[in-house]
């Protein structure tokens, strides 16, 4: 797929650009991914829709700073190629596991630039049901702490991250072995652990943001669609994104998808290539 | 053997508040990595030398870290007034716990301490002086000097070090003749040389120190540098080193070039094959590297490595897996 690149304030950003006709759609991946995760959905969306899929702060062939890794730092980068960069002042946001916190933080900060927003397989932290499900995402924890999993896994990515290919996924296969190249090349450039880490360091800032945020009285207006996978024996989050999402937003419609785990995108693309679809179509342009 | 750092803090290119930050969060890691010490060179007027007041540099470091040991290698004495020197190295170990050395030495480069009014011809018989100052300053209550630099008459001292008497001393050592005053005086040692000439001087110190009926298991720590890059190929190591070698020659090069002139202690080749083959850096992959520390601390009869994992135009991320790589597939060998 196209990919570019642009210099923005703090990162120089690649992305993928596809073409398309209606309102654009913004794809946010999560981790141990990049942009790569949405091959199966771009199709689907285009050429109805232009896609814009970035690599996020610190990920994939994003370069990779020190610091921003909270979901409000890294929304504005994303803020700014779309509406800054690419001059896109009106679209439809999409993020998965991190990815939707970042998307959430996104449309929080833009209410009248996002259309809809969809959340897949991610609560918000802070709102509703813990995003860490209370130590069960044991890989939390563990991300959080300072130092110790760039040294376990350096040298060891291809194991560590095929583990969670593999455990949260319940479609074998679903992500294949040149899909698993493709993550361990980016995983596997300096810093890229780091970055990756970062994400989960910050969830007790995201937290406090955010419900600082819901105290505030703030409401979401936009339609919203939380997407859960429907395989709690491969992570998937069940209904978990949607209660999340209901704590601030006033117009959530839930999905939980059977025969999912949590990775939604790659495990049932046709699916949600649908639900999306039909998300984006309720929109008044 | 132990393992510590040494940084010159040399230009990266990055804006120099990004490189402040960048080089403080490398000291956090190295601390959590499990290295011993963190020492800083001293150079002025020089792309060389970014931190030119490194107790600037280490009263940050103090606040960033809770256990390393971190200090200057050296404080150039002939460009400090010997009492201010004093009181900043009194302050820095009690701001950190306890945790400071100071290194001393005369000032490698004349051009430097020109820019400064300081004579080179000097230098010795000044750096000997003011190392006696600050040593009286560090240990007595009433500071008396009467010297041909430097003259102090009833200065009330009224801080003592954390570290009593003082924080342990370190030297830059170039010449085996030199040792028996180190001996005698407990102080730690680097050198940059290559693995023989240490050699010469590591075996001349373990000599004195047992002439003088001191236990082999008290030896002051008698330690080398080397450049180090360490990725998991090593055709990817050497030529992320190859590339930010260039970018510190050319650092350490550029005020003797501006000058037409050579550096006294020629030490370090232009490229960095050159240096490699010479056995004064060390590029490669977590296996490579860990045989060639063991065959270095064979050949150099030292028990302290410093690595220097930034240099040139190394990334943070760069020099953070060197350093990574390094606790986790080479220091567990020397436990």
């Amino acid at each position: 797929m196209p990919g570019s690149k642009v210099r923005l304030s703090e990162v120089t950003m690649h992305y993928v650009d596809v073409d398309g006709g209606d309102l654009p759609v913004v794809l946010l991946h999560g981790w141990p991914q990049t942009s790569h995760e949405w091959r199966h959905i771009i199709p689907g969306l285009s050429p109805k829709h232009r896609i814009i899929a970035p690599d996020l702060r610190g990920l994939g062939d994003t370069t990779r700073p020190l610091d921003g890794y909270d979901s409000k730092s890294v929304a504005r980068d994303v803020a700014e190629l779309i509406t800054k960069h690419l001059g896109i002042q009106r679209f439809h946001l999409v993020g998965h596991d991190w990815g939707g916190p970042t998307a959430f933080a996104l449309a929080c900060a833009n209410t009248q630039a996002v259309a809809s927003l969809t959340v897949i397989d991610v609560t918000i932290p802070g709102l509703g049901p813990d995003v860490s499900q209370g130590g069960r995402r044991w890989h939390h924890a563990f991300h959080m702490t300072e130092d110790l999993p760039e040294v376990l896994v350096q040298g060891r990515e291809r194991a560590y991250l095929s583990w969670f290919y593999r455990e949260f996924s319940w479609q074998p296969n679903a992500i294949g072995p040149n899909d698993i190249d493709e993550y361990v090349r980016c995983y596997t450039q300096p810093g890229a652990l780091r970055s990756g880490f970062a994400y989960y360091r910050n969830i007790p800032r995201n937290k406090d943001d955010n419900r600082a945020l819901a105290a505030s009285g703030f409401r979401l207006k936009m339609p919203v669609l939380a997407v859960g996978g429907g395989r709690a024996e491969s992570r998937g989050r069940g209904n978990e994104p949607e209660l999340s999402l209901r704590e601030i937003a006033d117009h959530v419609r839930g999905l939980v998808v059977a025969d999912s785990g949590h990775f939604v995108p790659e495990e049932q693309p046709e699916i949600l290539t649908r639900a999306l679809l039909e998300h984006f179509a309720s929109v008044a342009r | 053997m132990k393992f510590g750092v040494f940084d010159h803090l040399d230009n990266s290119g990055r804006p120099l508040h990004e490189f402040f930050e960048h080089r403080l969060r490398l000291i956090e890691s190295y601390e959590r990595l499990g290295f011993l010490a963190y020492h800083t060179a001293e150079h002025h007027a020089t792309p060389l030398g970014m931190a030119p007041s490194p107790s600037l540099l280490h009263a940050a470091i103090a606040q960033r870290t809770k256990r390393i040991r971190f200090g200057p290698l050296v404080y150039t004495l002939n460009l400090y007034h010997p009492l201010r020197l004093a009181e900043e190295i009194c302050m820095l170990d009690h701001m950190s716990g306890g945790r400071f050395i100071m290194g001393v030495g005369r000032g490698i480069s004349p051009i430097e301490l020109k820019y400064y009014g300081a004579d080179p011809e000097l230098g010795q018989a000044m750096y000997v002086e003011a190392y006696e100052v600050i040593m009286k300053a560090l240990t007595s209550d009433i500071l008396d000097h009467a010297g041909r630099f430097y003259q102090f008459k009833d200065v009330p001292i009224v801080m003592r070090p954390l570290q009593q008497p003082h924080p342990p001393v370190w030297y830059g050592i170039g010449n085996p003749e030199s040792v028996g005053w180190y001996v005698d005086n407990k102080v730690n040692v680097i050198t940059n040389a290559p693995a023989a000439i240490v050699r010469s001087i590591t075996s001349r110190f373990r000599e004195e120190w047992a002439k003088r009926g001191m236990q082999a298991d008290a030896l002051p720590f008698m330690g080398t540098t080397r450049h180090m890059v360490i990725a998991p190929t090593d055709a990817e190591a050497i030529a992320i080193a190859r590339r930010a070698y260039a970018k510190w020659y050319d650092s350490f090069i550029w005020l003797w070039k501006k000058h037409n002139a050579k550096p006294r202690f020629a030490l370090y080749t232009e490229d960095f094959d050159s240096l490699m083959a010479n056995g004064q850096a060390i590029a490669g992959s977590p296996d490579t590297v860990r045989k060639a520390v063991l065959r270095l601390q064979e050949e150099f009869g030292g028990n302290y490595l410093l690595c220097r994992f930034a240099f040139g135009d190394l990334s943070f991320d760069e020099s953070l897996r060197s350093a990574e790589l390094f606790a986790v597939h080479v220091m567990p060998a020397f436990d």
